[in-house]
């Protein structure tokens, strides 16, 4: 840091003092050049993201405000001449509608099942895989090749699996475990049909849960186990008090991410019931869907789209706060 | 300078080579058709295009492939004027109608003369691609709602004339005696074979409703000319099926998959199927054609049913109309065309003269004594919410969920808000 050389003081007419500090020749050109170098370096770094920033302007932040605008409109795409402001009269709109209701119950029992269940089979495999036992290996591949199969061909050979009359689980039940009081019409029953949509998801989505959790797991250094082997814990304290203590980021991750997943179930649906039998299926992408694009009433589907973005993101912050990993 | 006046004049010459092809050539004529996938599948396209070629020559075509008709992107394409097809295919009535109030699509009243005038349609497949008086779109797919029977099923149930031919039950309670005798369960009660099999899915339920109603009472209006959710011949039909359903005579499988019907005939689990006539060819191929039979749906001969076309369409953008319009009427309206599809998938195109030569055959016979009669549903602003109240009631009452009085109150005050008007 170049001191300055010298100071001059003086006295305004109300008795302020003003000093200017007087800087060698040298030393303000080098401000200068490092001014004009860090203005560079702003420059040169905006314009390295500015193409980041127009795409996800163009393709994210514009869609959003613009379907956040249809949601205020009564717009039917195909008889409406344009879209005419209305408010908030579609998000009033949708607490009379029963069907909305249902769907927004249907996704919540969803949700309730399929959360907690996928956090437990997830951490589970998880420890198994992060074990040493032998044929980690087969079971790692087994668990993760969901996660390569879209779900909508999945749909299509789970609902063969759970056909009445020709599905290998019935066949199973009735036939190899001897079960026949078991079968179902399992899609078509409205008391099952939710935990069939259910199983799906949950083979679908685990895979990636484990993976989460497995990164969770190595990132937990060895000495900390060894220290309380040394100590004498057991294998189940050590899962309770060093395992699952340093596995509250993974938590969180896969907390928010299991929420949200559960929140936007839809592939399934559509693929599997369709929202059937009745509405014992519906959800609330679906219901959104099939306003937008078999009725057209585009400002209403985006007030349930919108509604449906706004409790993942609650949901998935308020898990967040709960799970914050503690700073250390 | 003269080397200069050379060069100018070969570059003259060029150019005027140039906008001489351009002005004089011929511009390659494409037709693009775009089609759900499975419509490649059964109908020969590529041998239609071959023999249009054959008469128009210069045309080439290409085919475009959908997994389902979806209209809002091909609207809004349309509507923004981009170019997708000369010919589109299929679109239910109900999606004509969207595009049509668009403004988006041709007419085709201009070619609708000698061979091809009006009159020479089957009028009830006409009426169902006509919009206020014109013509928007042609058949493709038109089928009667009935009942397909299983042949050695009725026979050893008794329920056979001299010849081996079904008896036609003559009324609701009738059939629901056949469907007790067709009917087979295990020693735990459960059914192995139904007597019937219904397609209760979104794409069909209006269809088997009306065609239902219509049967019973001659009209699918009430007396005051709305759609009838409330007459006691529609509470009989609601009463009928949750009765066969629960007492495990009729398979509840369209209720989430409508290949659920068809499944069950190809398979031998259903004696019954109510569906459209066209599957009477498809599940022969699996179970043999002499074991099915097309049976009207009960006072359907005397009062009607129900028919539906899917159908094609001509874009306002269509880049060329003519050749479309042409490609359309002489070659997917052939009768050379039009037999193929009676004969391998059972489905029937508009034009009359293609049904001749084909009343001998004794399923022919039947579906066009049960057409004769069969009426097309009015086209609606909302018929795809109709649909949806429909399915989700009708199916609420067939997991015995709610009574079938409830079904059509529920119905009736949930369609109350709709525009079910007739566009016609």
């Amino acid at each position: 840091m170049t001191a300055p050389t010298a100071s001059k003081e003086w006295y305004d007419v109300s008795g302020v003092v003003s000093v200017q500090r007087v800087y060698p020749q040298g030393y303000v050109t080098l401000r200068k050049r490092r001014r004009a170098r860090r203005v560079k370096d702003i420059i040169t770094s905006w314009l390295f993201i500015l193409p980041a920033m127009v795409l996800l302007a163009a393709f994210l932040l514009y869609p959003l405000l613009s379907s956040f605008y249809l949601s205020l409109t009564d717009y039917n795409f195909v008889y409406s001449p344009k879209p005419e402001f209305s408010g908030l009269s579609n998000f009033v709109k949708l607490a009379r509608d029963s069907y909305f209701v249902t769907a927004f119950r249907n996704t919540l029992q969803y949700t309730v099942v399929f959360f907690p269940l996928l956090v437990i089979l997830a951490l589970l495999l998880a420890l198994l895989l992060n074990s040493k036992v032998k044929g980690t290996g087969i079971f790692q591949t087994a668990i993760l090749l969901p996660i390569v199969v879209p779900l909508s061909l999945a749909g299509v050979m789970f609902t063969w699996i759970f056909s009445e009359d020709f599905g290998i689980l019935n066949h199973l039940l009735a036939n190899v475990f001897g079960l026949p009081g078991l079968r179902r019409f399992w899609l078509g029953d409205p008391a099952t049909a939710m935990y069939s949509l259910t199983a799906v998801g949950l083979w679908k989505y685990t895979g990636f849960a484990v993976i989460l959790f497995l990164a969770g797991l190595k990132a937990i250094p060895g000495d900390i186990y060894e220290a309380a082997k040394v100590d004498g814990v057991s294998p189940w304290q050590s899962l309770v008090y060093v395992t699952l203590p340093n596995l509250r980021g993974s938590f969180a991750l896969v907390g928010a991410w299991g929420i949200i997943q559960a929140i936007k179930v839809y592939d399934q649906v559509v693929v599997m019931t369709n929202g059937g039998p009745g509405n014992s299926t519906l959800v609330l992408y679906l219901y959104a869907w099939k306003n937008a694009f078999e009725f057209f009433e585009m400002g209403y589907a985006e007030a349930i789209a919108y509604f449906t973005g706004a409790l993942a993101f609650v949901i998935s912050i308020l898990f967040n706060l709960v799970l914050k990993p503690e700073k250390r | 300078m003269f080397r200069k006046l050379i060069f100018l004049v070969i570059a003259v010459g060029i150019l005027m080579f140039g906008i001489g092809l351009a002005a004089f050539g011929e511009e390659p004529k494409v037709l693009k058709v775009t089609a759900e996938a499975w419509y490649y599948n059964k109908y020969p396209m590529e041998e239609a295009a071959k023999r249009f070629q054959a008469d128009h020559p210069g045309v080439s075509f290409e085919w475009s492939k959908a997994g389902d008709f979806e209209v809002a992107p091909l609207m809004l394409a349309w509507s923004r004027d981009r170019y997708i097809a000369d010919i589109a295919i299929v679109a239910s009535p109900s999606e004509a109608v969207a595009f049509q109030a668009k403004g988006l699509l041709l007419d085709f009243e201009d070619v609708l003369k000698g061979e091809y005038a009006k009159d020479k349609w089957l009028k009830g497949f006409l009426d169902q691609c006509s919009i206020k008086g014109k013509v928007y779109t042609i058949p493709t797919d038109a089928e009667v709602m009935c009942l397909v029977g299983r042949k050695d099923y009725a026979r050893d149930a008794g329920l056979t004339d001299a010849h081996g031919n079904i008896v036609p039950p003559k009324t609701l309670d009738e059939f629901y005696t056949y469907l007790k005798k067709l009917t087979v369960k295990d020693s735990s009660g459960k059914t192995i074979r139904y007597g019937m099999d219904v397609n209760w899915s979104p794409e069909y339920m209006v269809y088997t409703y009306f065609s239902g109603v219509q049967a019973s009472r001659g009209t699918i209006y009430d007396d005051q000319g709305n759609l009838d959710f409330s007459s006691k011949e529609a509470l009989a039909l609601l009463s009928f099926w949750q009765r066969g359903v629960k007492e495990g005579l009729i398979s509840t499988s369209s209720l989430v998959d409508h290949n659920g019907p068809r499944n069950s005939m190809k398979s031998g689990i259903a004696a019954f199927m109510w569906e459209d006539h066209a599957r009477v060819v498809e599940c022969g191929k699996v179970v043999g054609p002499e074991k099915l039979a097309i049976v009207p749906i009960p006072d359907s001969l005397t009062n009607g049913t129900i028919a539906y076309t899917m159908s094609l369409m001509i874009p306002k953008n269509a880049k060329h109309p003519e050749l479309a319009k042409a490609f359309v009427l002489e070659q997917l309206n052939a009768p050379w065309f039009a037999h193929y599809l009676m004969d391998n998938w059972g489905k029937l195109l508009g034009l009359k003269r293609n049904l001749e030569g084909r009343q001998d055959l004794p399923v022919w016979k039947s579906v066009f004594q049960i057409a004769e009669k069969a009426v097309g549903l009015p086209k609606m602003v909302d018929h795809a919410k109709l649909v949806d109240i429909m399915t989700t009631e009708i199916h609420t009452m067939l997991k015995m969920q709610q009574t079938p009085e409830q079904t059509l109150a529920n119905i009736r005050k949930r369609i109350r808000g709709l525009n079910l008007k007739p566009l016609e």
